[in-house]
């Protein structure tokens, strides 16, 4: 039974993964480079959230309201004016430039709240669970999350496959050069692309800020985990992103049941092993969307 | 979008093209001009350049200096985005379809980015697209799963699906056998006749022969000929540059 817990809560957990990942991957998918200031990005809209909450009061959830819709237009800006001019530059400048926007990020952090761990309390909601069996229990806020990143996917899914932006979406990531001959904008695209990006890592920021704490310099980590989501489900498919997110957040409950203190590495293990012996990632790129 | 300019007499001018690619003069002050309504060829020996002048009217490549006009609007500064919705299509010499759309999907693409119609309406114009160069069969297949006649097709289409007034064709009858060249000829000339005009590089004559009403030969910076295709394929400073030698003359007449 302990087993079974774990691979639920792992399920759950993953779902947040995903929710974080998903972003990562439609950039990398538009544009072929990876964000290395993602995770600072969800780590910036908790620290928005926070200070939202410090002076508007309130239960915390009202910030998404607010938080998400400012990611997407920060988003659109930093690709217009710094991430096209740095893709403009060659394949390592996008590199170079992210690396430098998280250094600078964390930093600005840091200087503004301190090095103190944070979090967004959501009152009763953060610990009230649905009891399945005795030894099975369902936390709310992690199963909304799970909900919520689900649906959020799906939707994103078929936002890609169905409507006019989504074509253009896969359009620009497969030629930018045919979709311009077809009229469609690349940088208007790459734009929306990135906007997309910071909004959903908003909400992924959030919620892991309400689940866990967080801290300036967490993004890092977070980075790192949302990398592996990635690159486990294989770049560039978003269904394969919400398996990669799954399976690493498996991978980590399941690590912890065995040693409290191996769940971390148990989700590396696991991401090792997909590089070796599967690096285009488990759903492979033939069915990727973009 | 219906066309709507003030009549000029060409569709499209490009005046006094000058462009250097390092040491290497593709265009010395170069004019060529579209009458609306008509297909006028471009002929040159390998690394004339031809190329690189429909990158030019296209929007994808800047020029040292000239002007291009369309519409008797200057669009020497446009984009190539924008130059399309404004109604140039163009074909790439090596088509390359997306690999993940589907037939339908490239042209439907096409259509919403260049007018401003209701679904319906764009469903039946990226159809209508895709019938008029003969792709009704393959509407539901991948873009990177065609062969090669029919991904030429797709880049036709997706050019005809903007409704452009002109469409830069580059090479399309290259690597087709003779019944393939037909067809293409076909497709051409009935788009002719719905009213689109055509800049069409190409070195398999045979098709400029039956399609052109004019045909320029670009060689060394300059049009060294001009004028109908027989006047054009006989012209000596043609043979000279093109042909190499005499010899291989009695397929092109």
């Amino acid at each position: 039974m302990v087993w079974t817990n774990a691979v639920v809560q792992g399920l759950l957990l993953g779902g947040l993964y995903a929710l974080f990942s998903v972003g990562l991957s439609l950039m990398f998918g538009v544009m072929r480079f990876v964000n290395l200031a993602h995770g600072d990005f969800s780590v910036l809209a908790a620290y928005a959230a926070y200070v939202l909450v410090e002076h508007a009061g309130g239960t915390p959830l009202w910030t998404f309201a607010a938080v998400v819709p400012m990611a997407a237009v920060v988003g659109f800006f930093l690709q217009h004016f710094i991430l096209d001019r740095a893709l403009g530059a060659g394949e390592l400048s996008p590199l170079l430039v992210t690396f430098g926007l998280s250094i600078f990020i964390e930093s600005a952090l840091q200087q503004g709240f301190g090095a103190n761990n944070d979090s967004l309390f959501l009152g009763p909601l953060s610990y009230q669970s649905w009891k399945i069996t005795n030894t099975l229990y369902l936390g709310r806020l992690e199963v909304i999350v799970f909900v919520v990143a689900v649906a959020l996917i799906s939707g994103l899914q078929l936002f890609l496959s169905r409507t006019q932006p989504g074509r253009l979406l896969r359009a620009t990531a497969d030629n930018p050069r045919a979709a311009a001959l077809s009229g469609v904008n690349p940088r208007r695209v790459r734009a929306l692309a990135t906007a997309i990006a910071l909004a959903t890592v908003a909400v992924g920021g959030l919620f892991l800020a309400m689940r866990t704490s967080f801290t300036p310099t967490s993004g890092s980590n977070d980075l790192i985990f949302a990398f592996e989501a990635v690159i486990i489900g294989g770049l560039g498919s978003l269904w394969g992103t919400l398996l990669g997110g799954l399976i690493l957040g498996v991978a980590q409950t399941v690590g912890s049941q065995i040693n409290p203190a191996d769940g971390i590495l148990a989700g590396h293990l696991v991401f090792l092993a997909v590089l070796a012996y599967r690096p285009q990632g488990i759903l492979a790129a033939r069915n990727a969307a973009l | 979008m219906t066309n709507t300019s003030p009549s000029p007499q060409n569709l499209f001018e490009a005046n006094n093209i000058v462009k250097r690619i390092g040491t290497v003069v593709i265009a010395d002050g170069v004019d060529i001009h579209v009458p609306a309504g008509s297909i006028v060829g471009m002929i040159g020996p390998n690394g004339a350049g031809k190329t690189t002048m429909l990158g030019i009217f296209s929007g994808n490549v800047k020029a040292n200096s000239g002007t291009v006009v369309f519409k008797g609007r200057d669009v020497t500064s446009v984009a190539m985005a924008k130059r399309a919705r404004l109604g140039i299509g163009r074909t790439f010499q090596i088509p390359r379809p997306f690999d993940k759309l589907t037939v339908f999907e490239h042209t439907l693409l096409a259509v919403q980015q260049s007018q401003s119609v209701s679904m319906s309406e764009a469903h039946e114009r990226a159809i209508f697209a895709l019938e008029r160069c003969g792709l009704l069969k393959l509407v539901n297949e991948i873009g990177g799963d065609l062969r090669l006649l029919d991904r030429k097709r797709l880049e036709m289409a997706r050019a005809v699906a903007l409704d452009p007034a002109l469409v830069l064709l580059d090479e399309v009858a290259g690597g087709l056998n003779n019944a393939e060249v037909g067809q293409l000829i076909e497709i051409v000339l009935s788009l002719r006749d719905s009213g689109i005009s055509f800049l069409w590089v190409e070195h398999v004559i045979r098709a400029l022969n039956a399609t052109a009403d004019r045909i320029v030969c670009l060689s060394g910076g300059h049009l060294i000929a001009e004028g109908s295709p027989a006047e054009v394929l006989a012209h000596p400073a043609v043979i000279e540059s093109y042909f190499g030698s005499p010899a291989f003359m009695s397929t092109a007449s």
